[in-house]
């Protein structure tokens, strides 16, 4: 982990390295891992989740060398500045889509150049395939004009093709065309997604007034970037923009609004919420959360959770069961209390082979065998006995744990007489 | 022996650096257990790291959204670090050369 004197920042991390050197990075890093809290008696390791492992060694550098934990170094500003004016370019040209079609480009889009996104940026690997990932760069001689035109028809291409797991009706019935009054807190992830999140936004609010939606972005209190992650700075700035102009009237007559207290990390942290965050969740009827790592930190969650997501890492393809280099779309939704995946760790004794002849692991239950569970007619039965979801969810989980069994196998064993009366 | 006597003095100038960023932490090195750090204080250097900078929800805010046994990722970066994979991935930070 030497420093690179060519890059200016790092230059100037480079001589505050030379002030303090008689400690070298990698030891401060790697020691820092192994400190021992002694109020919870586990080291750094023992409580930090791998989804935001590249998130605590900035934050440890950035601490040893400039004495600020949240001073990213902004590695992904190429990245970001090419996604967005792309985004924008696109979004201009399909004004006029469905609502549930804008939804899927707004998923689909977390696949856009990711070719030239830094590899710092993973908890897994990405399996690069031709169709998960549309690619920014493919020739030199191709004009700014094209590559939106070419982006745009590799995004309508999958856009066509089914969501893998869909719970669009379940959201459409509770939200878009809800007579009641409804708040949905949306977690944003990249900058492209967010700038579809928002237009998405925008047209949900103006076909239902009796919907308010709260958006959380990164925090941009720091002024820091986490990682390709759009923050509250970017959704002030998209307000300005003449393409947002009914969300900021939306905005200004508090239909929507957006918090600049999000998660300082490269994705949604369960434990690390602001308070802030907690009392916007608490007061909500449901969340939507973008991005694979926050659907991981999110398990669980006594709110209802919708989770939209591309699968193109290694991690991703145990939990869904999809095959990763075909880089599928997914709309799920996790009932509040209980875990739409489980038994990672012992994901290496659940093989399947995938008709390419790849094998990959599988989680012990995986969030399309949850999905497939939750819609069955059992869930509802248990449902109906007690005084309302959340405490249904409460005594599956519970007795699941009871019994070592998953979630959706109990749910499709179910049988009233069985297990009844200990509901 | 020399293992203990290049953590020791790791362990002091961490010390030393801490003590120029006003963490009032005391840190104190178990020969026990090699390349083990211990810290005594209340407001430990981890709270200071993953914390301080970022507004967490008080506890009995959370536990109304997570269940105490509630495990948040997929496993923890302990389990990673066991793994041959994990230096690469640490030599993929924007740091590198």
């Amino acid at each position: 982990m030497r420093l690179k004197k060519s890059n200016p920042e790092s230059y100037y991390l480079l001589h505050r390295r030379e002030i303090e050197k008689d400690i070298s990075v990698n030891d401060f890093v790697f020691l820092s891992l192994f400190l021992m809290d002694r109020t919870k008696n586990k080291r750094l390791v023992e409580q930090a989740p791998n989804q935001i492992y590249q998130d605590i060694f900035t934050k440890l550098i950035s601490f040893f060398m400039l004495g600020d934990a949240n001073k990213y170094p902004y590695v992904e500003k190429d990245y970001n500045e090419k996604v967005e004016v792309v985004s924008l370019k696109i979004l201009e040209k399909i004004q006029k889509i469905s609502i549930y079609d804008l939804f899927r480009y707004s998923i689909a889009v977390g696949s856009l150049g990711v070719d030239v996104k830094s590899s710092a940026s993973a908890a897994s690997f990405i399996r690069q395939g031709i169709k998960n990932i549309i690619f920014y760069e493919t020739n030199k001689l191709e004009k700014f004009v094209e590559k939106v035109e070419r982006m745009k028809q590799e995004l309508d291409r999958k856009v066509s093709e089914n969501l893998a797991i869909d719970f669009w009706k379940e959201f459409e019935h509770d939200f878009i065309n809800s007579q009641e009054k409804k708040t949905l807190v949306w977690f944003h992830d990249d900058v492209a997604e967010t700038v579809f999140d928002l237009f998405f936004i925008q047209k949900v609010l103006s076909a239902n007034s009796n919907l308010e939606i709260v958006s959380i972005p990164r925090s941009g209190r720091f002024g820091t970037r986490f990682g390709n992650d759009a923050t509250s700075l970017d959704i002030e700035r998209y307000l300005d923009m003449p393409i947002f102009s009914d969300l900021r009237q939306a905005w200004e007559k508090e239909q929507y609004n957006y918090s600049d207290a999000g998660p300082c990390w490269g994705a949604v942290h369960g434990m690390q919420l602001s308070e802030e965050t907690v009392d916007s969740i608490l007061c909500s009827s449901a969340i939507s959360v973008k991005g694979s790592r926050s659907y991981k930190m999110l398990q669980g969650i006594k709110v209802d959770a919708y989770f939209a997501s591309m699968v193109c890492r290694d991690f991703s393809e145990s939990i869904f069961d999809l095959d990763a280099e075909e880089g599928s779309s997914l709309f799920l939704k996790q009932e509040a209390g209980l875990l739409s995946f489980q038994g990672f760790r012992r994901r290496h004794k659940r093989k399947r082979m995938l008709s390419n002849g790849r094998t990959i692991m599988l989680t012990s239950m995986t969030a399309r065998e949850y999905a497939k569970a939750i819609c069955h007619q059992n869930y509802r039965n248990i449902v109906s006995k007690f005084p309302n979801k959340l405490e249904a969810n409460l005594w599956i989980k519970n007795e699941t744990k009871r019994r070592q069994k998953t979630i959706a196998d109990f749910i499709l064993d179910y049988k009233n007489d069985k297990y009844g009366e200990a509901a | 022996m020399q293992k203990k006597s290049k953590a020791s003095s790791l362990a002091g100038r961490i010390e030393r650096l801490l003590d120029k960023n006003e963490l009032n932490c005391l840190i104190e090195i178990d020969h026990d257990l090699d390349r083990t750090l211990h810290i005594q204080d209340t407001s430990s250097f981890i709270s200071e790291i993953m914390s301080s900078l970022i507004p967490s929800a008080p506890k009995q805010k959370l536990d109304l959204l997570f269940d105490t046994d509630v495990e948040i990722g997929t496993f923890f970066l302990s389990e990673r670090i066991k793994r041959p994979d994990f230096i690469s991935a640490a030599d993929n930070l924007p740091f590198r050369e």
